[in-house]
């Protein structure tokens, strides 16, 4: 293959992972973090990545399609950010390429660019914020500097665990620097960056209150070795193909400077001590497509192009268009239609002219999408209930409402009838 | 070090905080151990309506006959939905 063929194939790889990132947007249910997202209500986060999803739903209305385009665009945002980083890092054109183009078909960064959790969002300002903070280190340009503060602000009021990567940056600034980092801009920029994030945190309670409820079983250090295997084991569900590049791909990671370690254990480390099972958190392996661009570009280029083929199948059976590629390693949301958008209409029929419905069971935030009733937490609630009706999610919640009259019976939801 | 830059962007800092600094009366009184103490008690009395606690958001703290009084706003969201305010009081003594 002539240079010219191959960059123009890599054009259309490209061009293909930003196809995938907007490919079957509305098919999956809406989820309770997405939910949380686009009523932007959720008492763990810091506001940015939620308002903008709120912004956008309120500007081209709460539709399942709407608040996912958001992460699409910043999905895609990603791309040319992996690629002036690549650029930034190993002054290679054909590396950068590369790493553009195994970003674009990483898999679990098309899945979370499709789904409007913030995962995404934090991606974007984390990649943002390493370019912006090597730029402002290696050049006396001032725009260099306020980009980074602003990178930084974006990053820590998107989600709270991002206060880790301007931490992680402020500390190997100083292992860099010793006694003059307290003379070093960049190292003051960040912490100033860091003031809207410390208010943010103390002036609202649900921050700390949601560290304390699972600080200790799912936040923490709890069964160390379970965490790895279920860090693993979602990483091998999300990624496959992916998975083995990355492990071939880590002598490249020698090459790279520790502000992109630190981003890179930032994410890893975050996944690991948050939640291991929590798939949004694979997002940000899509960092390793610097490593891994850097390590095939040395290959032959009939391995390469050959590597390059089997990625590109992997996502295609993983993630391709469900109308085309559904296949048995097609990803979890995307096999069968969800339960919530196949039967809101439906139960809202049910539930018509009702104020509010009482649900019992592991209620999410994503009952308040699709029910048109006011929606009650019924975990903590006394019976006799008020509500006509209850919402139960799983058969062991019917011994509360016992003797009550199904309505509706479906796969994951009933609702029953309790008084007339 | 630019210190120009550094006291700008302090300020612009301080801009940016500029809600989370108007909320800092709400929560000073989490100062006292009696509040810290008493808030898991009131958030159990809001779970045990069946509210979403995303829904409340605390306004005030006050100390009168009833006990130590937590007042919220609660308005509840949903889809196409965005109820008008109201406010609940719950008291732990």
């Amino acid at each position: 293959m002539k240079a010219q063929e191959y960059r123009f194939t890599l054009g259309l790889l490209a061009a293909l992972g930003v196809l995938l990132r907007i490919t079957d947007l509305p098919f999956p249910d809406f989820a309770t973090d997405e939910a949380q997202a686009a009523f932007a209500a959720s008492a763990a986060w810091t506001p940015l990545a939620m308002g903008i999803v709120k912004g956008a739903t309120t500007l081209f209305g709460e539709e399942i399609i709407v608040a996912r385009s958001v992460s699409a665009l910043f999905g895609i945002a990603c791309l040319p950010l992996i690629y002036l980083l690549s650029m930034e890092l190993t002054k290679k054109r054909d590396s950068a390429l590369l790493a553009l183009v195994v970003a674009s078909l990483f898999p679990s960064h098309i899945l979370f660019s499709r789904l409007a959790y913030p995962s995404i969002q934090e991606c974007f300002f984390w990649l943002a914020a390493l370019f912006f903070y090597l730029r402002a280190t290696r050049s006396k340009d001032m725009r260099w500097s306020i980009a980074l503060f602003f990178a930084i602000v974006a990053s820590t009021m998107t989600k709270t665990q991002d206060i880790l990567f301007p931490a992680a940056l402020v500390l190997g600034r100083i292992a860099e620097l010793r006694t003059k980092v307290m003379k070093d801009t960049v190292t003051w920029i960040i912490i100033l960056a860091c003031i809207p994030f410390v208010l943010y945190v103390a002036t609202h309670p649900g921050i700390a209150a949601t560290i304390f409820l699972y600080g200790g079983n799912m936040y923490g250090v709890s069964g160390p070795l379970d965490r790895f295997v279920t860090l693993f084991e979602t990483w091998w569900r999300l990624l496959a193909l992916f998975l083995i590049i990355i492990a071939v791909s880590l002598p490249a990671l020698k090459k790279l400077p520790w502000p992109f370690h630190a981003l890179l254990g930032t994410a890893i480390l975050t996944a690991y001590l948050l939640g291991p099972g929590h798939t949004y958190y694979t997002t940000h392996l899509v960092f390793f497509s610097l490593p891994i661009a850097m390590t095939i570009t040395e290959w032959k280029p009939n391995i390469r192009n050959l590597c390059l083929g089997l990625l590109t199948a992997c996502t295609l059976l993983l993630l391709g268009p469900r109308a085309v590629f559904l296949n048995p390693w097609t990803e979890d949301h995307y096999r069968e239609p969800g339960f919530w958008n196949e039967h809101a209409a439906e139960i809202n029929d049910v539930l018509k002219g009702e104020e509010a419905v009482t649900v019992l069971g592991d209620a999410g935030h994503h009952l308040r999408w699709y029910l048109e009733p006011k929606v009650l937490v019924g975990k903590n609630m006394t019976p006799p209930f008020a509500t006509k009706y209850v919402l139960l999610l799983g058969q062991e919640e019917l011994g509360k409402v016992a003797g009550s009259k199904v309505v509706f019976a479906g796969e994951i939801a009933a609702i029953v009838q309790i008084r007339d | 070090m630019n210190a120009r830059l550094l006291l700008s962007l302090l300020a612009l800092s301080l801009a940016l905080s500029t809600p989370s600094l108007m909320r800092l009366p709400q929560v000073l009184p989490f100062l006292e151990a009696d509040v810290r103490a008493a808030s898991p008690l009131v958030l159990k009395k809001l779970r045990n309506d069946g509210l979403w606690l995303v829904n409340v958001d605390m306004q005030s703290v006050t100390r009168d006959e009833r006990g130590l009084c937590f007042h919220f706003e609660h308005r509840y969201t949903g889809r196409g939905r965005n109820d008008a305010p109201e406010l609940l009081t719950a008291c732990e003594q």
